[in-house]
């Protein structure tokens, strides 16, 4: 078989030309390569530095807009302190109002308590006048008869007595006075056996005569239904005498409006009942007033929340009545049926 | 001494081989790439084997049996055959269709050699030809991942197992790409001088062989690290 020599100098030029074909092709190979490594490298740094520019720039935009958010928010915060402040200010200011009312309801009711012995002592005082300026003449008189002397001890005797009726009707004031200081002194807030069934009818007979005060035709059927087991009860008086005010004002007010659309066959009647129960002691204020809508059954509760018209509620009374209740332990329940009746139920743990 | 040492580098292609294949035996993991050079190796061994065999005995052999050239050239394929697929199983995008034609230009030089060139059973010498072109076309490969390396942008060079055994081919085929070239010219002007150069190339096959050796272990580390 023939076969073609290759000599040694074309073996020598073929290794050599392969090789540095080789070596070539492998340099021009890395060196493209590096250049596209390099181009790609700088597309990438550009790239970089333009979304660095970018986030710079939002960066700045952010900035600004946190600083003008800032300044907006701090504004608002300027603002709403200031609501507040008003608020607040409102706050204490009808807290006051409710304070005052309450007050003139008690004031109102003592006024009348005391007015009864003050007119005796009055009329008395005036009696008694009269009679000493009677005595006065005959004493003027110079010849003193046995009858006159009969008349002059007659007259003594009559000073003697209405001096007796002034301090015993005076004394009645005094009582009233004392007995009333004793329900509405602010300072003394601390828990004292009380009298519930005491409590319950002197604040009501309180309301009554503080609505007859600011109402003379107002008429309504008390009564009333007072448990004879209930001991006395640690309480704080005067808080509770506010939580019965209220609700008897309440009461008063619900058949008051009721009167006006219902017509003369309406007999307003408040029953007020205590009871005990085996843990606690319950005290029921029920009027066949106006009754309760279901849809602000709710809302009751919450302070400045009221159905009376702007200048005779605070919206505060049944608030403040529901946290006296909860800091002594109790509970403030409400029932009630539009139109038909309206029932709270104070419950104080015996 | 120098005889002692000549006698152990003209039986190096047998005991050379011996060292991945003995450490694979103790450490079989691996992974599915390096299923192509195992192969290689153990194919090596037995050619290796019988080709020292037949060079070393061929007094006692009959005639037809005196010549190891043919277990050479098959030799030559093979190891073309195992690493060219090695080079195809790694994941490497670039140059893929490069990868891809040059098993058919191989396969035209191997008919153009046994053609026009050289003679496949030539008793006298092993075909030169065949194997720098072998060694050439191997040496691309290399290239071609080393290129694909440096172009990968997050690409590691220097710590998987595959860098081991090409950088290990790599040395092999660039010492042996001349002395395959010109060993057979070299045989008809000094067969002394060949003999001699054949040295270069066991050398450089031991360095083959531990590279796949170093290889195996750090593939087996791979695999307890992970």
């Amino acid at each position: 078989m023939f076969l073609l020599d290759i000599s040694l100098q074309s073996r020598v030029i073929i290794g050599i030309s392969a090789m540095v074909f080789l070596f070539c092709s492998f340099l021009v190979s890395f060196i493209s390569n590096q250049r596209k490594k390099l181009k790609y490298q700088k597309n990438l740094q550009l790239i970089q530095q333009q979304q660095q520019q970018a986030l710079m720039e939002q960066n700045m935009l952010l900035e600004k807009r946190v600083r003008e958010r800032t300044v907006e928010l701090s504004e608002q915060k300027d603002s709403l302190q200031s609501a507040l402040s008003d608020l607040k200010a409102s706050q204490l200011q009808l807290v006051q109002k409710e304070k005052m009312a309450s007050l003139g309801a008690i004031a109102s009711g003592i006024a009348h308590e005391i007015q009864n012995p003050l007119n005796f002592v009055n009329n008395f005082a005036e009696i008694n006048a009269e009679l000493l300026l009677e005595l006065k003449d005959l004493l003027e008189l110079e010849n003193t008869t046995l009858t006159r002397r009969g008349e002059m001890n007659m007259l003594m005797t009559d000073v003697i007595n209405n001096l007796q009726k002034i301090h015993q009707h005076g004394k009645r004031a005094d009582a009233i006075v004392k007995s009333m200081l004793q329900h509405t002194r602010t300072s003394n807030a601390q828990l004292e056996e009380t009298d519930i069934n005491e409590l319950v009818s002197e604040y009501l007979k309180l309301a009554y005569h503080g609505q007859k005060g600011k109402e003379g035709s107002f008429n309504v059927n008390l009564v009333t239904d007072f448990s004879e087991d209930i001991k006395k009860l640690k309480v704080i008086p005067h808080d509770i005498g506010r939580v019965l005010l209220n609700l008897y004002n309440n009461a008063f007010y619900a058949i008051r409006e009721k009167q006006k659309v219902a017509g003369e066959s309406y007999e307003p009647i408040v029953v007020v009942a205590t009871r005990k129960t085996d843990h606690s002691v319950e005290i029921r204020v029920k009027d066949n007033g106006t009754g309760i809508p279901d849809a602000i059954k709710a809302k009751i509760f919450q302070p400045f929340f009221t159905t009376k018209p702007t200048g005779e509620g605070t919206g505060l009374g049944l608030s403040l009545s529901y946290e006296v209740i909860k800091a002594h332990g109790g509970e403030l329940k409400m029932s009630s049926e539009e139109g038909i009746f309206t029932e709270f139920t104070i419950v104080i743990p015996a | 001494m120098i005889d002692k040492l000549q006698l152990v580098l003209d039986w190096s292609e047998v005991w050379a081989p011996l060292i991945p294949m003995l450490f694979y035996l103790f450490n079989r993991h691996q992974p599915a790439y390096m299923k192509p050079v195992l192969i290689y190796l153990f194919i090596a061994f037995f050619f290796n084997l019988v080709g020292d065999i037949i060079s070393f005995y061929k007094i006692y052999l009959p005639s037809w049996m005196q010549s190891n050239n043919p277990l050479y050239n098959i030799h030559s394929i093979v190891r073309f055959v195992c690493f060219g697929y090695f080079f195809l199983l790694l994941r490497q995008n670039n140059f893929s269709w490069l990868k891809k034609t040059l098993p058919l230009l191989s396969i035209v030089i191997i008919l153009f050699n046994f053609i026009y060139l050289e003679d496949f059973g030539d008793p006298a010498h092993l075909s030169g030809n065949l194997l720098a072109a072998e060694a050439y076309l191997l040496l691309i490969y290399c290239i071609l991942y080393y290129l694909a390396k440096l172009r990968d942008e997050d690409g590691e060079i220097g710590t998987g197992p595959d860098f081991w055994i090409v950088t290990g081919l790599s040395i092999y085929v660039v010492v042996n790409f001349f002395v395959f070239l010109f060993y057979v010219p070299m045989i008809d002007h000094d067969s002394l001088l060949a003999e001699r150069i054949w040295n270069v190339h066991n050398v450089a096959y031991i360095i083959l062989c531990l590279f796949i050796t170093k290889a195996l272990y750090v593939s087996s580390r791979y695999k307890f690290a992970i």
